[in-house]
């Protein structure tokens, strides 16, 4: 698992919180702190757009399947439903508590989902002319810090250690107590697993079915601080990245780390990497830290 | 001379020898008065010239110099710069010169003369209030006082004024008064609980004392208080002893404002300029430079004292005035009269005398005993020792006494951390150490502490941890700390005090170190249990959740919980609800009817299509024959519909009846009618084909309740001329009130009352026809209608309100103006719609209405209208022989279209087009079916009674 940094994008104030590659994979829109949403080409490192609308930091983003809105949350307990193309903001959802700290689309854009730190999922209609939530999940006892919409499900990960998965489809909602504030989840991309980063430093696999641990990864830091891990876009390799700067990939079925790149300085001069986000297709990663850079990696 | 003046007495003045002999600026004193002449102070002749009435501007007034004013030649050079400057002074004379300087001499303006205005308006009011007590009439002239009110008060009065200052109040806050007998006694009942303003006392001002004379001299010595202000005057300053500033107050108090004698043309004329006069030998004015601090009640008898007294300093004198009479008389401790202005008190103050509290008995317990409890006092577990403190309980000791458990707040202790059975034998320890050292405390220091209240292990514990006071002092706080140490048992000794400390200073500390230790100790038990430190985050927040090394994921760790999704977000993930609803698990099961399923079942799909095609076969007059079918097709996909969105809803047994009366009596714009009907607008414009292709009928959006209309008149016994009993004791029939209005017959026809009073028909019916080509054709042809049928006997109640909509509509078409006396009338649409197809006399009468009330409610339809007045008249004619239905759903269209403009771009241009399409289709409709309606015409056919007759 070898990887050239091949780009930086450069252009946020302050950190950048979450990067979100379009489904095509040709552009990667990033939300920092500086209230602002970023659409880049990692090809060219091209600034391509800036959102700007939120008041606070954007924590949050979600890209329309097709590539035409996206919909980013943010400290300002606000939801925005952007229009790509022109810039604007379509729609603006407000009515958590708190900031919101993941956002997701269902299959076809007319749902938004959110997670707050008011410890609420919500459910957002963006057909309807109603501004209300369509339904409000507050089964959480804790800020909800990760949000996964699939076609039938929600994967909703929450400070107080439990992960849920709720399936629409069942009327179930299957809870997995995690023991530590999990910080951010995925499902695998056959979706029959997820992802879990926990505030204890572990990174853990679950089997979606029955809750299972299959494999757990350590070796980065993480006590903190929200990082978003994801998985290879072949499911081959977790990636994370660590509070020392480090961005460090295991073996999805070892559990050993197959390498670490410096790629925001380390040790005490480190900066914390947010997020890693894999390309959908391609071997590509882009790294966010709040040292406000990006960094686009390939093989 | 000198013999002259020693021989004895003389008259009139001395007259020097010659007039040469007096200088020349005395010599006017000398000289008769035709012979004196003017001169200046110097003696200088003012007058010169053959004329002696000329003013010299010679020589003598010139600028200072002998050569005046003199022309010389301006010089300046390069090298020397004429410096010549020119001043103003330098063209004057002395006498300008010292005008000048006693103009520029800086005064404080009457605004902020704040000392000396203020005096002397309080000098006017207590001159006011004094001629006020002295004249009968004080209400009147107090009035008088307080309309009078001086046009420029000082600022500091005005400020004062503004904070809620009283005039006549001192400043201070309000205080109870105490009341001598001297005031009037009802006064002091009401005033028993009142708050009144301080007094209105002056203040004293303390001049710097310059002279070197003792306290208490007085420099006039026993001469008459006449001379002082003459003395003061002088302004030699020193040696006046103090309150040379007053005495100049006085004077100008005296005096009058502008410093002279008399009264001035600007001053106010009640101003008691000599002092009110009440005391003869007195010089005026002296009564008001009163300078002792005393009280306003006390001046009248007090004013002759001070007046022998000496004045010499502000003075606060004794309070009663009687006692002052004899102070002189008194001598002071030492055996001499006191200094002239002093006073000897009347009343002697005694040094407090202070008494040691009494010592209670060795054996005395602080708390009364019962004789039983005396006798049962021995064998009670906590028998009280003499020293120990019974009341001062405390949560925890409470808790020990009774027995109870500790509540089970989370402990913030490390104890709590160590097992029971080492907790007990760290209490015993403690316990007993404590005991010791208490006992040895004793021996120590017999003082007991008087109110040190016991501290006990765990408040000490608790104290220990909390905040520690005297910060300020560090070997204080650290004994605070070795003594809160001491009491939890963490550390053993006693606390040691410093050498000096007497043994009352160190009872007094472990007093304030015990008293320290409960105030300062933090929250505990249930208080403490509701917090949380931020430090322990999730050692503790899931006590549930075991370490990760120990967690075996899967089935111990998963659980699962039912998830009822909200429909919406079914249908928006495209996925099944897993919860339906209960009415559309499948086929109902067969069961009991009950009362609302029964309500339910009129509108059932059966019923309703059975209801229909009894109200088609049933004689009810067809408006045409392209209507026909597709109506009845129409009506019955949209009863489905309806039935579905109903079933949908969830909607509760007693909703059909409502829709019954809702159909009857609802505003036909209610909303639940727009909103069903704007979304079938919405499916319609979407696929206006389909519409086209469904509907030949006018556009179906007021269907969705038709059949309710259908069906309520079809349940109605039969065609008979009654209306459903229900319904009549509510509503007086149209006959009636016709008949109480038709007696009104108006003679003229004011645009504005017409409407009301135009109940016979064939007047609307003339002024229809007259009226410009603004009314439309097709309401000539209804008016007359109403008049034929009320011919009729049985006949169902007569019309008679829709001429009068006519008119009234007419004649605000004429007059330009809404009619203003048209009551908005209430009906469904629905209804009329109902029966449009059939009567369109009704239907017009309706549409006037309706008109009339998009003109009033919706500003958008008349800009609408307003524009094709203006455009096209054509077309406008046109649209109003058509039927109504076409504007409504026109203009609802609209509104659809106007929200698809939102959506998308290209969706509003297809849209738009769908709209104008599908309009213009309607249109064509609308007017064959008008035509056809006009045609088909039935007079005499609706014999069934309709709930719009009623109104």
């Amino acid at each position: 698992m070898k990887m050239q940094k091949v780009m930086t994008l450069q252009g946020h104030q302050g950190a950048v919180n979450v990067a979100e590659f379009n489904k095509s994979g040709e552009y990667v829109a990033t939300g920092g702190a500086d209230r602002s949403v970023k659409l880049w080409n990692p090809q060219s490192g091209l600034c391509v757009k800036t959102y700007s609308g939120h008041g606070k930091e954007v924590l949050g983003i979600a890209i329309s399947p097709d590539n035409t809105k996206f919909a980013s949350v943010g400290g300002d307990k606000a939801a925005v439903l952007w229009d790509v193309a022109t810039g604007r903001s379509i729609r603006k959802f407000t009515g958590h508590g708190a900031r919101i700290n993941d956002v997701g689309f269902n299959f076809d854009a007319s749902v938004i989902v959110t997670g707050s730190y008011d410890a609420t999922v919500r459910f957002w209609d963006c057909r309807a002319q109603s501004y209300t939530p369509i339904q409000i999940l507050s089964e959480a006892k804790d800020s909800v810090s990760s949000i996964q919409v699939t076609k039938q499900e929600v994967l909703s990960a929450s400070i107080d250690g439990k992960l849920r998965v709720y399936d629409i489809r069942m009327g179930m909602c299957n809870v997995d107590d995690v023991g530590h504030s999990i910080t951010s989840a995925r499902f695998s991309n056959d979706e029959n697993c997820i992802l879990a980063s926990t505030l204890d430093g572990v990174i853990r696999l679950f089997d979606k079915e029955n809750g299972e641990l299959l494999a757990s990864y350590k070796g980065h830091k993480n006590t903190d601080y929200k990082i978003i891990s994801t998985l290879s876009n072949d499911d081959a390799y977790v990636v994370s990245g660590s509070e020392d700067g480090r961005i460090c990939f295991w073996d999805l079925v070892e559990g050993t780390m197959v390498n670490s790149i410096a790629a925001h300085g380390t040790g005490a001069m480190g900066k914390l990497v947010t997020s890693v986000t894999y390309h959908p297709t391609d071997d590509t990663l882009i790294t966010t830290s709040t040292d406000g850079l990006c960094h686009v990696y390939s093989k | 001379m000198d013999d002259l003046f020693d021989s004895g007495g003389f008259f009139g003045t001395p007259q020097p020898a010659s007039a040469s002999d007096v200088k020349a600026k005395d010599r006017n004193s000398v000289l008769p008065v035709f012979l004196q002449e003017a001169r200046d102070e110097r003696g200088r002749k003012r007058l010169h010239g053959a004329f002696t009435g000329g003013f010299s501007a010679g020589y003598f007034n010139t600028v200072g110099s002998k050569e005046g004013w003199q022309p010389q030649t301006f010089v300046s050079s390069r090298s020397q710069r004429n410096k010549f400057e020119q001043n103003v002074d330098q063209f004057m004379d002395e006498e300008d010169l010292a005008e000048i300087n006693n103009a520029k001499k800086v005064t404080a303006t009457q605004d902020f003369d704040a000392l000396g205005s203020t005096q002397r308006e309080l000098a006017r009011k207590a001159a006011v209030t004094q001629a006020v007590e002295k004249s009968d009439g004080p209400i009147a002239s107090r009035i008088l006082q307080d309309l009078i009110i001086p046009s420029s008060d000082p600022i500091g009065v005005r400020l004062l004024r503004k904070m809620g200052w009283r005039d006549g109040q001192g400043v201070g806050p309000r205080a109870k008064r105490k009341f001598t007998e001297k005031q009037d006694d009802e006064d002091d009942v009401h005033a028993e609980n009142v708050l009144f303003a301080p007094r209105d006392i002056r203040d004293v001002i303390l001049t710097g004392r310059v002279g070197r004379f003792g306290v208490g001299y007085d420099r006039f010595g026993d001469g008459a208080d006449v001379f002082r202000p003459n003395a003061s005057s002088n302004a030699d300053g020193g040696g006046s002893g103090g309150g040379s500033s007053l005495f100049q107050e006085r004077q100008r108090n005296a005096f009058g404002k502008s410093g002279g004698f008399g009264t001035g043309v600007f001053e106010e004329e009640d101003e008691d300029v000599y002092g009110g006069g009440g005391a003869p030998g007195n010089l005026g004015g002296l009564k008001n430079s009163r300078m002792s601090i005393v009280d306003d009640d006390e001046e009248d008898d007090s004013e002759w004292h001070r007046m022998s007294s000496s004045k010499k300093k502000p003075v606060i004198q004794q309070r009663r005035s009687d006692t002052n009479s004899t102070a002189n008389e008194r001598t002071g401790f030492d055996g001499k009269p006191p200094l002239s202005g002093f006073h000897v008190a009347s009343i002697q103050l005694t040094a407090p005398i202070w008494f040691d509290a009494p010592k209670p008995p060795a054996d005395y317990i602080p708390k009364h005993r019962l004789a039983f409890e005396r006798q049962s006092a021995v064998s009670t577990p906590y028998p009280l020792q003499p020293n120990q403190q019974q009341p001062n309980l405390t949560a925890e000791r409470r808790r020990e006494i009774l027995g109870e458990e500790a509540l089970a707040g989370p402990t913030r202790s490390v104890f709590s951390y160590m097992s029971a059975r080492q907790q007990d034998a760290l209490q015993a320890l403690i316990d007993s150490k404590i005991a010791g050292k208490d006992g040895g405390k004793k021996k120590d220091d017999k003082q007991p502490i008087p109110d040190a209240v016991p501290v006990d292990k765990e408040t000490a514990v608790a104290a220990l941890k909390g905040f520690l006071p005297f910060t300020g002092d560090e070997a204080k706080q650290a004994r605070y700390k070795s003594f809160l140490e001491g009491k939890a048992g963490v550390r053993e000794g006693d606390v040691k005090f410093p050498p000096h400390f007497t043994p009352r200073e160190v009872a007094h500390e472990l007093l304030e170190f015990s008293k320290s230790a409960h105030m300062y100790k933090p929250l505990s038990g249930m208080m403490a249990s509701r917090f949380t430190s931020s430090g322990d985050g999730g050692a503790t927040k899931d006590k549930d959740s075991t370490e990760p090394k120990e967690r075996v994921y899967g089935r111990a760790t998963r659980s699962s919980i039912e998830f009822r999704p909200h429909k919406l977000v079914c249908k928006r993930f495209n996925i099944a609800n897993p919860y339906p609803e209960p009415k559309q698990t499948g086929p109902t099961p067969p069961k009991a009817l009950t009362e609302a399923d029964l309500q339910k079942e009129i509108l059932n799909k059966d019923a309703m299509s059975e209801l229909i095609h009894y109200v088609e076969g049933g004689g009810a007059p067809v408006s045409g024959p392209a209507g026909r079918d597709g109506a009845a097709v129409k009506i019955h996909a949209v009863v489905a519909e309806e039935e579905k969105a109903v079933e949908e809803e969830k909607v509760e047994p007693a909703r059909p009846a409502m829709d019954i009366f809702k159909a009857i009596f609802a505003d036909s714009d209610s909303e639940d009618d727009e909103s069903s009907e704007e979304d079938e607008k919405v499916v319609e414009a979407k696929a206006p084909l389909k519409v086209v292709a469904n509907a030949p009928v006018p556009v179906a959006a007021p269907v969705p309740t038709v059949p309710v209309k259908a069906a309520v008149v079809a349940s109605a016994p039969s065609t008979t001329s009654l209306p459903p009993p229900t319904f009549r004791p509510l509503f007086s029939r149209k006959q009636d009130r016709s008949k109480v209005v038709e007696p009104i017959q108006p003679v003229s026809a004011a645009p504005e009352t017409v409407p009301e009073s135009v109940p016979v028909p064939s007047n609307p019916d003339v002024m229809v026809v007259d009226s410009p080509s603004k009314a439309t054709p097709a309401e000539p042809a209804a008016i007359p209608l109403p008049n034929l049928s009320s011919d009729e006997d049985d006949a169902p109640p007569p019309v008679v309100t829709k001429p009068l909509q006519a008119a009234s509509w007419a004649t605000s078409l004429i007059s330009k103006k809404p009619p203003a006396s048209v009551v908005p009338i209430k009906r469904s649409r629905d209804g009329d719609e109902s029966s449009s197809a059939s009567d369109s006399s009704d239907e017009s009468g309706d549409e006037d209405r309706r008109r009339k009330h998009r003109k009033s409610s919706s500003s958008s339809s008349s800009k609408k209208e307003k524009k094709k007045k203006e455009g096209k008249e054509k077309k406008r004619k046109k649209d109003k022989s058509s039927s109504s239905k076409k504007k409504s759903s026109r203009h609802r269209e609209e509104e659809v279209v106007d929200e698809w403009v939102e959506a998308t771009a290209s969706a509003v241009v297809r849209s738009e087009r769908d709209a104008k399409d599908s309009r213009e289709r309607e249109t064509k409709r609308d007017r064959e079916r008008d035509r056809d309606g006009e045609r088909s015409k039935p007079v005499g056919h609706h014999n069934r009674p309709r709930a719009s007759d009623f109104f």
